[in-house]
């Protein structure tokens, strides 16, 4: 399945009927929809609190990030080693949350529609076709969601640098993890 | 795919991508350019192009090494383990380094302006310090910044063939690097020659200056690769980084081989006068490459997720639902 921004705005308002997934919750988060995609889904939240509160989520989500990684200083492994454990707590927190909440969490999302998302984030590094390349070659493979942020990690590291390869690679867990893929879901 | 520009959002000042610094300080430093060369034509005025290149341009390349360099030591600090770019972004930062040394001699301490220090405190400095500066300042910011800055490539482009996406050369390619060879073998042969025939007395300096064009082949040949590499990639931040330096080597060819046809009089001076304006360019293009790379650092970070860690740590990974 393609982004909302490509597939244009009717088919969008067609699947907002029922909800945005995620993905298009933090694309819309991050301004990254076509305007009128980006009025549908505001008309949608303004009724549905579900997808409101899974957008707070998202915000809460993402604002604890930002805090963590600028608490970590880059040549310091104390605080970088106190900010991971920090990290740590808050996902586990987040997790049990998620684990206690299971009515906001969305509809499983196509493992296609994940890749698209991933495709797209490390587009904008790599560029399009570095990116389709080296997705299908983790494809090609049978994989797990998983798997897939332990391949991005790596790369991204090895070209942009611990925290500009960790980011990436936390923003591609989180869109994985934003379409409640299953850690077993098999993409092939 | 979003574009870049739609990419990275201005909220505010200081998230004003320094790419974008840089092309518009190229732009503006190149349309002056232009008007001061109309004027000069049309007036016939030499000394307000000669106060255009003594002053304003020696600013802007001082500050363009100052900026590149300090982008280059900032993209190089973010890689903390082996196996990454880091030994490439060290290189090029010594590149980086050597090219700001080489141009502080060449566009600052020999150039009779009000902002040389020297024109206050030597007073016969011009008469007989400011040739020998010249030639070690391009001595500094050419063989030398080549040699580090092709080895720096060099380790960038095995990371890239260490990933798997190192560009291929294609057929017509052949031709150019075919080219860069000749040239470089002519270039050699050339010295020697000279070398063993002339019986004066030979300077450190100028014998520093006389690899320029052989590791100006050897950056081609690179440059190529760079190029084949960024156009494979597609758009992207990390495409354009060395895409950016493949085209301030190309630009670098274009005014050798430019300054090649004047001497052999097969261009006339008021021709290659333009290429006074491409040098501009090129100091852009290099300072574009470790931009986009910054560029690319701080635009990962301002989209919500930065969790710095240590190679495969657990952060990402624990992010997603445990089986």
């Amino acid at each position: 399945m393609q982004s909302p921004s490509k597939k244009g705005p009717l088919r969008f308002v067609n699947r907002l009927r029922t909800h945005p997934v995620n993905a298009d919750l933090i694309a819309y988060r991050d301004g990254e929809l076509a305007s009128r995609t980006r009025a549908a889904v505001k008309r949608h939240l303004e009724r549905c609190e579900r997808c409101r509160k899974e957008l707070v989520l998202i915000e809460e989500d993402l604002l604890h990030f930002g805090q963590l990684a600028n608490r970590i200083e880059p040549d310091s492994d104390t605080l970088m080693n106190k900010g991971m454990f920090d990290l740590q707590q808050a996902m586990e927190r987040h997790d049990a949350k998620l684990d206690q909440a299971p009515s906001t969490s969305l509809a499983i999302t196509p493992a296609a529609e994940v890749l698209a998302s991933v495709r797209k984030e490390l587009a904008i590094y790599l560029g399009a076709r570095a990116a389709e390349q080296f997705l299908a070659e983790a494809q090609s493979r049978s994989f797990v969601a998983q798997d897939l942020v332990s391949l991005v990690e790596p790369l991204m590291v090895g070209l942009l640098g611990n925290q500009g390869g960790s980011a990436v690679a936390g923003r591609v867990a989180l869109l994985c993890k934003s379409a409640s893929m299953p850690a077993h879901h098999t993409v092939t | 795919m979003k574009s870049l520009r739609d990419g990275m959002q201005v909220r505010s000042l200081s998230e004003i991508p320094y790419s974008r610094v840089v092309l518009v300080l190229a732009a503006l430093q190149v349309s002056v350019g232009i008007v001061v060369h109309i004027l000069w034509i049309s007036t016939g005025n030499l000394s307000l192009l000669r106060n255009y290149f003594d002053y304003q341009g020696s600013i802007y390349f001082i500050f363009l090494d100052v900026l590149t360099l300090w982008l280059c030591i900032v993209a190089w600090r973010q890689f903390r383990q082996q196996g990454s770019l880091r030994s490439a972004w060290f290189l090029i930062s010594l590149a980086m380094g050597s090219k700001l040394a080489g141009d502080l001699l060449k566009h600052w301490l020999c150039v009779d302006t009000y902002i040389n220090p020297l024109h206050y405190a030597w007073v016969n400095w011009h008469s007989s310090a400011a040739g020998r500066l010249n030639v070690w300042g391009s001595a500094i910011a050419g063989p030398l910044f080549m040699l580090i800055l092709a080895i720096g490539l060099f380790k960038g482009l095995q990371h890239y063939k260490k990933i798997h996406m190192l560009g291929k050369l294609r057929s017509s390619d052949l031709i150019w690097v075919g080219g860069a060879c000749l040239y470089a073998l002519y270039v050699v042969a050339t010295v020697i020659r000279v070398a063993a025939s002339e019986p004066f007395i030979i300077h450190a300096e100028w014998v520093l200056t006389w690899p320029n064009d052989l590791f100006l082949a050897i950056l081609l040949l690179e440059a190529i690769l760079l190029m084949r590499t960024a156009v494979d990639m597609g758009k992207g931040y990390l495409a354009r980084t060395w895409g950016a330096f493949a085209i301030a080597i190309f630009l670098t060819s274009l005014e050798s081989v430019a300054k090649w046809m004047l001497d052999y009089n097969y261009m006339s001076r008021p021709e290659y006068s333009i290429m006074w304006y491409v040098w501009f360019i090129w100091a852009a293009a290099f300072a574009l490459g470790p931009a986009y790379q910054v560029d690319a650092v701080r635009h990962a970070r301002s989209r919500g997720m930065s969790a710095s860690g240590p190679f495969s740590n657990p952060t990402a990974a624990h992010a997603l639902p445990r089986s």
